[in-house]
């Protein structure tokens, strides 16, 4: 159940702030904290790693959203801490050819 | 309240300190992170990945690593994290850790002990220490680099030691020795947050440090007017932000600062007062040319630049004459605040040292120097290029503190801070890492006079160039012996005869030195796996074996042990025994030993307890009247650099001229040595990604970083895609003269190369790049060119 703390930086026309503030707070994983000046901080609570990923991606691009930087981790109760580089791959490695 | 509440409750108080603290430009932020929560113990750390040196909050729980948190008291990032940071602490968690030593045995890794290990490694060293060479890293701790340097070069008596910088930041260190006579830059971030223009010199910030990039951003956010300028080989995200995208042909960076000074000469909007004061004009010399070139007056400077009027410049670099002239307009105007920042595109390069003095000369020739927001500034890709290799010197030719091994003043002060005997350092240059893996690779009939190298703290099978030629042909040959100390398996360890498990990161105690100066300090926090251990106690291990097997060399003046260490009552610690390696702090015994070095050039550093209580100090830190230390943010400059002399301005202190002078270099344009043709039709740059750290070895472990960048592939146009016949994803056969890979293309991806221009990024060990990569390097800094060589690409199954 991974927990972020996240701010976000905001483009644009400050009049359009508010805005941007609803839409990153309309997803019920994202609890939106205070904004002080461009920036806001917020809070995701995810169940799984990968969606904790996915929804940092989805934030990030959120439209009025500059940047999107990550302040706290918390991933002491991740079950899924994966630890190999996986051998799957649609091409092959390179050849000793020279 | 639950747990999570309370972890809730930390995010959110984690992020409110950040965007307050962002408002704080300069000024320390002032909200401690909490020490303790819910039974999560923090305690301070610099990031493990890039140059950038932003602090984290590493929390621990029960002997492991739980959480990060950006550490809002510090400067570097006041509580900021790119995606790789906020990941930092899942990289000690890969289910495939090296947990105990491996020897060779066939085509297997089999356990043994390590005192077997100590004993092998030793043995090897001891048969012949001349044919022997260290090869550690940037991301090395000081202290580990500090004992490597002492055991080769105090100890063994050769200069064999190299570290992966070279093939990362060493064009700097030759452009910023040429030009003040001393390495490192002279500014710092506090530039970013003061400039009224970046220029990205083929940099890609966005992607490789972005929590400097937001600095800038973010200043725009808040309504500052900030012009970004990509000059660059093919689009990035760092364009998308940039007002202005110069768009050139590999080498062409060296005509656009050609063509800038060209233009501030000419048209007299250099600043002539600054030059006159503080600046001397240097070009090499017709015959052995060497770093320091030659006298030239300022006629014969303007003379050789006149050829590279804004209309010969476009010819020469495919940049618009219209674009030259705007950014001399940009550089003439001293209203402005301009700062340059450059990495692997400048340092990667076989002009390398040319381009960094050019970018230089740019900033003295046109007095953007000297006041904040007005600096020329190398970033460096690994989190202690700078401190460990740079500062404490693990290259063939350095000693600690910025000395030389060539010169004798340098070897007989070394040995006398070393205390061992006169004539103990060797005054020949050793093996450059291209050399040195060169002739790993051949036959001792043939010159390959190298035949054991360990191996610390990186991945050479994965990032020499032309892999090929300077790293898989050793395999074969007889009495090459390969030890790697490492923490997953990789593609150097693979091929390793002996692997060593190392303790990683807040595994052990370790000091980093960033991108600004800034030396930064941790302690172990959790113990390493299995029997992984710190990389500095196997190289005092490897050292107190040398010593039982009667190796002269690792006793200093008054016949004790090269690291003999003493605990608070006078006995020995035995800390080549692991047991009681923790029994004194190590680091700071080394790190104060290394302290000595630092005054030299002037590079002081403050007592390592200094560090324990600051989140990083930028050197010289010096002593002042009551007891405090202070930083220096602005080298060269009165009232910020303490050596510079009162009423002098600018003092340029550690001239080559020794007069106080900066000296402005002319290099000619000069084309790369490889460039495309009939055969080889396409340009190939190869680089990093936002999400993969280097080779991929930690972040390809993290589950998602790796979702986000599973793979690497192959950017490219969609005209040659359309000329080629392939597809979006498509596998194609990428070729060079060197070997081929392959690969899947990505059209319109997340870089843009422009037509004729492919780009491949090397973290993915599955698809290895650099068996396609040249070779070949910059004559002074020995630093090969990653960034350009010709390739072809072909549809599988076509001729």
């Amino acid at each position: 159940m991974p927990v972020t703390g996240l701010v976000a930086h905001l483009r644009g026309d400050p009049s359009g702030w508010p805005e941007t503030i609803a839409r990153l707070g309309a997803d019920a994983r994202v609890t939106v904290g205070p904004r002080e000046g461009g920036r806001v901080a917020l809070v995701t609570e995810t169940t799984a790693a990968a969606e904790d990923a996915a929804l940092f991606a989805a934030l990030e691009a959120t439209e009025g959203v500059s940047q999107l930087f990550v302040v706290f981790h918390d991933f002491s109760d991740v079950p899924e801490i994966e630890g190999t580089v996986p051998r799957r791959l649609r091409g092959r490695p390179c050849s000793d050819e020279t | 309240m639950q747990r999570r509440d309370v972890i809730k409750g930390m995010a959110m108080a984690a992020a409110t300190a950040a965007i307050g603290a962002r408002d704080a430009v300069g000024q320390p932020p002032a909200r401690p992170a909490p020490r303790t929560a819910d039974g999560v113990a923090f305690q301070k750390a610099p990031c493990r990945f890039c140059g950038t040196g932003c602090h984290v909050q590493v929390g621990v729980e029960r002997g492991r690593v739980v959480s990060i948190q950006g550490d809002a008291m510090a400067e570097v990032n006041r509580g900021l994290l790119c995606v790789k940071g906020y990941h930092v602490g899942l990289a000690l968690y890969g289910t495939d850790r090296l947990t105990q030593p491996l020897l060779r045995r066939g085509d297997r890794h089999e356990p043994i002990s390590w005192d077997e290990a100590i004993d092998i490694v030793a043995r090897r060293i001891h048969r012949d220490p001349s044919r022997f060479g260290f090869y550690i890293s940037g991301q090395s701790t000081v202290p580990e680099g500090f004992a490597a340097s002492k055991l080769v070069k105090a100890g063994l008596g050769t200069n064999h030691l190299e570290a992966n910088a070279r093939l990362c930041m060493a064009s700097a260190v030759t452009g910023f020795l040429a030009t003040y006579g001393v390495d490192e830059p002279a500014g710092c971030y506090d530039d970013l947050d003061q400039c009224d223009v970046l220029i990205f010199w083929g940099n890609n910030p966005a992607e490789m440090h972005p929590i400097l990039f937001s600095r800038v951003i973010d200043r725009r956010a808040r309504g500052e007017q900030v012009v970004l300028i990509d000059i660059g080989t093919r689009r990035t995200r760092s364009t998308e932000h940039c007002q202005h995208y110069l768009e050139m042909r590999p080498h062409g960076d060296l005509a656009i600062a050609l063509g800038v000074a060209h233009l501030l000469v000419r048209e007299g909007t250099y600043h002539r007062e600054f030059v006159e004061a503080h600046c001397a004009f240097r070009a090499l010399q017709a015959e052995n040319p060497t770093l320091q070139g030659e006298a030239i007056d300022f006629e014969e400077y303007r003379r050789r630049l006149e050829p590279y009027t804004p209309e010969h410049v476009e010819a020469l670099s495919g940049v618009p004459a219209a674009q030259i002239r705007m950014l001399a307009e940009l550089f003439g105007n001293r209203d402005l605040r301009i700062t340059s920042l450059w990495c692997m595109g400048a340092n990667q390069h076989t002009r390398g040292t040319a381009v960094n003095t050019l970018i230089h000369g740019l900033h003295l020739l046109s007095g953007h120097f000297g006041r904040a927001g007005d600096a020329p500034t190398s970033l460096t890709g690994q989190p202690s290029a700078c401190g460990t290799v740079r500062e404490v010197g693990t290259l063939c030719h350095t000693l600690p503190g910025g000395r030389v091994v060539t010169n004798p003043a340098h070897r007989a002060d070394a040995e006398q801070l070393w205390n061992v005997p006169e004539g103990r350092i060797r005054g020949e240059i050793g093996y450059h890492t291209v050399e040195m893996f060169r002739r790993f690779n051949l036959p001792r009939s043939e010159g390959g006079d190298i035949d054991t190298i360990w191996v610390q703290v990186t991945n050479p099978g994965q990032t020499m160039p032309n892999q090929n030629e300077y790293f898989r042909r050793a395999r074969a040959l007889e009495d090459k012996f390969l030890i790697v100390s490492d923490v997953y398996p990789t593609e150097t360890t693979r091929a390793a005869d002996l692997i060593l498990p190392s303790a990683l990161w807040v595994e052990k105690n370790g000091v980093y030195g960033n991108s600004e100066r800034r030396t930064q300090q941790w302690f172990k926090m959790v113990d390493p796996p299995g029997e992984a251990r710190d990389d500095c106690w196997q190289t005092i291990a490897v050292a107190h074996r040398l010593l039982e097997l009667g190796h002269e060399g690792m006793r200093d003046r008054d016949g004790r042990f090269l690291f003999h260490t003493e605990d608070a009552q006078g006995r020995e610690v035995p800390i080549w025994q692991w047991s009681r390696y923790y029994d004194v702090n190590v680091d700071e015994r080394l790190f104060e030993e290394y302290r000595a070095f630092t005054r030299f050039k002037h590079k002081d550093i403050a007592p390592y307890q200094e560090y324990v209580r600051a989140r990083g100090l930028r050197w010289p830190v010096v002593e002042q009247p009551d007891g405090s230390w202070r930083e220096t943010r602005f080298r060269f400059v009165e009232g910020e650099d303490p050596y510079v002399e009162a009423g002098k301005g600018v003092q340029f202190y550690h001239s080559t001229t020794s007069d106080d002078r900066a000296q402005v270099f002319f290099h000619p344009y000069e084309p790369p040595p490889e460039v495309p043709d009939a055969e080889y039709p396409l340009w190939l740059c190869t680089g990093r990604v936002l999400e993969h750290w280097h080779s991929g070895s930690m972040t390809m472990r993290i589950a998602p970083l790796r979702r986000a960048m599973p793979q690497a592939y192959c950017e490219m146009h969609r005209a040659d895609a359309a000329r080629l016949g392939v597809a979006n994803g498509e596998t194609v056969i990428v070729e060079t003269r060197r070997g081929q890979m392959e690969i899947p293309i990505w059209i319109d991806g997340r870089g843009r190369p422009p037509e004729g221009t492919v780009f491949i990024p090397f973290f993915d060990e599955r698809l290895l790049v650099n068996a396609l990569t040249l070779h070949e390097y910059d004559p002074f800094s020995k630093q090969p060119d990653y960034k350009k060589c010709a390739a072809r690409v072909r549809r599988r199954g076509a001729a």
